[in-house]
């Protein structure tokens, strides 16, 4: 009698398991169902929808279990890639929120959680924060190559180009892909390496499935060509960008100065107010200024320039610290000595290329050319072949009477 | 112009004087245009109240272009709302404003509200499309509403009441994206009192069948006791009696596997053991679905638990669909045997087997033979061919306990989330006995109830042991189609 009703407990028991199991692989697989056929037709689907899917699941995941500290943290990542494909600073704060909530939940050997603040970090030029971060998830994990991404980025931009390298060699190895390919690329543009940044920038793109990456990569080797002088080349990488996702607005920049240096300037004027309409930023502001500028339209380019501080003035008000483009809108607004104390600042922050050269750039409109030399010269020293860079270089050089063959190059850009 | 200039100045002014108003950065953004449409539908007409919300930047940009009467102008060309295939032509009313407030870093936001009205014909049966393609290239938080005043909508897809209380306070929640609603497809027909109900928000999935009151409250306060900070032993008992109490509750309500049993016991000659079978059975089930589950679900990032819970429920339902074909194919079978029996027995009762005509020929011999049968049987249940099989149990309690309850399995993620996995079981254990509990109850009591009619009715006279005779089969009938049913429902319930 006992024996029987075990008999049939047991019976039970296998049953419903066996059950439980096929109708939780068919209830993984209709989970499964809308990520992988988004992902087969990604040539009509923005990356935008496929991000939305994945935060929509994440989502409803947590509505469900607010416990769960994993998808905290992938939720709050996908905010953050949320923020950098549709060029929106508004989900850095929702990141942030996701991102410590899964901190709070689980505050041991939680790297995604760690390795996510540090990407936001990244976002928000905070690159010293975002390298403590990147280490301390290395500490949890030595094997997370996101987080050698997170430490590739920021150390590149401390100007730390040994680390950088490291980490990014560190990142190959452990998942060569998308995101290690395009990060060595760079790491070989600051050395001024452009035939193999741009193979590398190859093999990322044939490694992109979706189209806002296929952008992302089309942008790199326009931007390749565009610092080594092949114009065209620039162009037609852009144009092939957008025609892959009209969304990624850095491919419209690129296409407004590629038809101001080919002296399309109406063309040229047409795009910077798109783009500055779409995606304000200070940047965008000041190279529509320039342009506008050359063309004799000094007020419409003084209004530009009052929006670039504006955005800056917005940007700093959030909690961003960026004084190289603080420096660039200082310059613009005609207060050279301001350029320079912002420069100089951020220089103490970071020996970053970028930041040697607006400083030196700075210094010469401030009319301290000797000083600026110095800076000028070190923002090659790693020798990327940068036509800013040489241009900057080859001003300061003249300004100082001296002749060489980096003014001729400056002519000639 | 004069009063536009007044404005933006006391726009920066208030800017200055309000520091703490200036240090909060525009919650969506500081360069996003956030957009509200809404509708009021009247038989002859519909109106719409446009608001539109700009961020620091894009007032920075446009301030110098920004007439409300232009700007209007401009949003009513590209919001375009066609009611019975007619595209309306708006008229901007007289109230189009534009004013400032204060942002963040001293700057101003600025706020557009555009009345707009157009002449449409809702007096009959129609439809109404609304396309908002106003910037629609800008970022930001895009809203539509819909009311009728005189005017019914069908089965609206849009609320009546904004989320954002018209753009003033957008909800910050962490699990919720900014709003992108730019189209809306709306079904009027006239009618009184017609308002657009709002839309639920997205929460946990719906209770089948629907809870009372009391449990939905019982419910609430267990999941708030499995989250508290001081887990004490009292509150521990008394988070467990809860559950016992949640899951006696759960098993008492419509739609499971007691109203499956039920039907069951009564058509079979069910025996208490085989009551006390199911009901064990069924919470075996149960309670080892919702731990499986919610191992999978917290090990398994990318499954969907509503997906796993329909599929359950077609298993469940295909489960039962099954036990019923068995227990039809076996009252067949038994009715043959049974009827060759009769003739053998009764020769005057000339039915020689032709293989065709079964039906009336055997619906009669078995109303009589049955009718014997029972009455020698009427008290000694211990007949083979009558009790049901071990398999069809077995079946049936796992068809009952294999849907796991949403909320057992809400509060057991919920405590492996917090880091308390042992207690959680423990009460998902609870939730089992309790469903035992009043199932094995009602399993009792039916087949008390049963004896005791059965007894009386048999000797009553030939009218319940016709109809008696006839209860396996239909028995059979009914729990195939609650089978067939359930898996539909469960089925149309995931597309």
């Amino acid at each position: 009698m006992r024996a029987r009703t075990l008999r049939r407990l047991a019976v039970a028991g296998a049953t419903a398991l066996v059950l439980l199991i096929g109708a939780g692989v068919a209830g993984l697989h209709a989970a499964g169902r809308h990520p992988v056929a988004a992902g087969r037709t990604d040539s009509d689907k923005p990356g935008k929808e496929l991000a939305a899917a994945a935060i929509d699941r994440a989502q409803r995941r947590l509505r469900l279990v607010p416990g769960d500290y994993a998808t905290w943290a992938a939720l709050g990542s996908a905010y953050l890639e949320r923020a950098r494909v549709t060029a929106d600073p508004g989900w850095y704060p929702k990141a942030e929120g996701a991102l410590r909530r899964s901190l709070e939940l689980h505050g041991t050997d939680n790297a995604a959680a760690l390795t996510g603040l540090g990407a936001l970090a990244n976002a928000r030029h905070d690159f010293a924060g975002a390298a403590g971060w990147a280490r301390q998830a290395l500490a949890i994990d030595t094997y997370s190559a996101d987080a050698y991404g997170v430490l590739t980025d920021a150390l590149t931009q401390l100007g730390d180009a040994a680390g950088a390298t490291d980490a990014v060699q560190h990142m190959l190895d452990l998942r060569p892909g998308l995101a290690s390919l395009t990060r060595a690329s760079y790491d070989q543009e600051q050395h001024g390496r452009t035939a193999e940044a741009e193979s590398l920038m190859t093999q990322a793109l044939r490694a992109a499935t979706d189209p806002a990456d296929a952008a992302f990569c089309r942008y790199q080797l326009g931007e390749l060509a565009w610092q080594d002088g092949r114009l065209t080349d620039a162009d037609a990488q852009y144009a092939a960008g957008l025609s892959a996702d009209p969304g990624y607005l850095p491919l419209r920049e690129g296409r407004a100065k590629a038809a101001a240096a080919a002296g399309q300037t109406d063309g040229a004027l047409a795009g910077y107010a798109e783009l500055t309409r779409v995606y304000p930023s200070p940047a965008y502001f000041l190279e529509y200024a320039d342009l506008l500028r050359a063309n004799g339209r000094a007020a419409e380019a003084d209004e530009q320039v009052t929006l670039a501080g504006a955005a800056q003035q917005l940007f700093t008000a959030n909690g961003g610290l960026d004084d190289l483009t603080g420096s660039a809108v200082a310059l613009a607004q005609g207060r050279p000595a301001e350029a320079v104390r912002l420069a100089s600042q951020e220089w103490q922050r970071r020996h970053f290329a970028d930041v040697a050269d607006a400083l030196a750039w700075a210094l010469h409109a401030d009319g301290q050319d000797a000083a600026a030399l110095d800076y000028a010269r070190q923002a090659g020293a790693l020798g990327a072949h940068n036509v800013r860079y040489a241009f900057h270089l080859g001003m300061i050089e003249r300004a100082l009477g001296m002749h060489t063959g980096s003014r001729t190059r400056a002519v000639a850009s | 112009m004069r009063a536009r200039v007044a404005a933006v100045f006391v726009g920066i002014l208030a800017a200055v004087l309000v520091p703490a108003a200036a240090a909060s950065a525009h919650p969506l953004g500081n360069f996003t245009v956030n957009q509200h449409d809404a509708l009021d539908l009247y038989p002859d007409r519909i109106e719409v109240t446009a608001t539109v919300d700009l961020a620091e930047l894009p007032t920075l940009q446009e301030k110098s272009t920004v007439d409300p009467t232009t700007s209007c102008a401009s949003l009513a060309g590209d919001l375009v709302v066609t009611a019975g295939g007619h595209r309306l032509q708006w008229t901007v009313g007289p109230g189009a404003t534009f004013e400032l407030q204060p942002g963040s870093a001293g700057l101003p936001t600025s706020r557009l509200t555009c009345p707009l009205s157009a002449p449409a014909s809702l007096d009959r049966p129609s439809t109404v499309d609304v396309d908002n393609r106003y910037r629609s290239d800008r970022i930001g938080w895009r809203e539509l509403t819909a009311t009728g005043h005189g005017v019914r909508l069908v089965d609206p897809p849009i609320p009546s009441v904004s989320v954002s209380d018209n753009l003033r306070a957008y909800p910050q929640d962490l699990l919720s994206s900014p709003l992108d609603v730019r189209t809306a497809h709306l079904v009027t027909e006239p009618g009184e009192g017609g308002t657009a109900v709002a839309a639920p928000p997205p929460s946990r999935p719906a209770e089948p069948g629907g809870l009372t009151g009391w449990s939905v409250r019982t419910e609430r306060h267990l999941q708030g006791l499995v989250g508290d900070g001081h887990l004490t032993p009292l509150v521990g008992m008394l988070a467990v009696l809860l559950a016992i109490a949640l899951g006696a509750g759960h098993a008492a309500l419509p739609g499971h596997g007691k109203t499956v049993m039920a039907v069951y016991l009564t058509g079979q000659a069910g025996r208490v053991r085989d009551a006390l079978g199911v009901a064990a059975t069924v919470t075996l089930t149960h309670t080892g679905g919702v731990l499986v589950l919610g191992l999978l679900l917290t090990s398994v990032a990318s499954l969907a638990g509503e997906a796993v819970l329909g599929w359950l429920g077609v298993v469940s339902g295909v489960t039962v669909a099954a036990v019923g074909a068995g227990m039809l194919v076996a009252a067949r079978r038994r009715l043959r045997r049974r009827s060759a029996a009769d003739q053998h027995g009764h020769e005057y009762d000339h039915h020689h087997g032709s293989d065709h005509g079964h039906g009336h020929g055997h619906d009669h011999s078995h109303g009589h033979g049955q009718g014997h049968h029972h009455h020698g049987h009427g008290d000694h249940h211990g007949h083979s061919h009558d009790r049901p099989s071990r398999l069809s149990i077995v079946g049936m309690g796992v068809a009952g306990g294999l849907v796991p309850s949403p909320s057992a399995l809400v509060i057991l993620l919920g405590a492996i989330g917090l880091g308390r996995t042992g207690f959680g079981i423990l009460l998902v254990l609870g939730y089992g006995l309790g469903m035992a509990a009043t199932l094995m109850a009602a399993g009792l009591a039916l087949v008390a109830l049963r004896r005791r009619w059965a007894g009386r009715l048999s000797r009553a006279g030939t009218r319940w042991a016709r109809l008696s005779g006839l209860a396996p089969a239909g028995t059979a009938a009914l729990v195939l189609l609650v089978g067939v049913g359930l898996a539909g429902r469960a089925l149309v319930g995931m597309v």
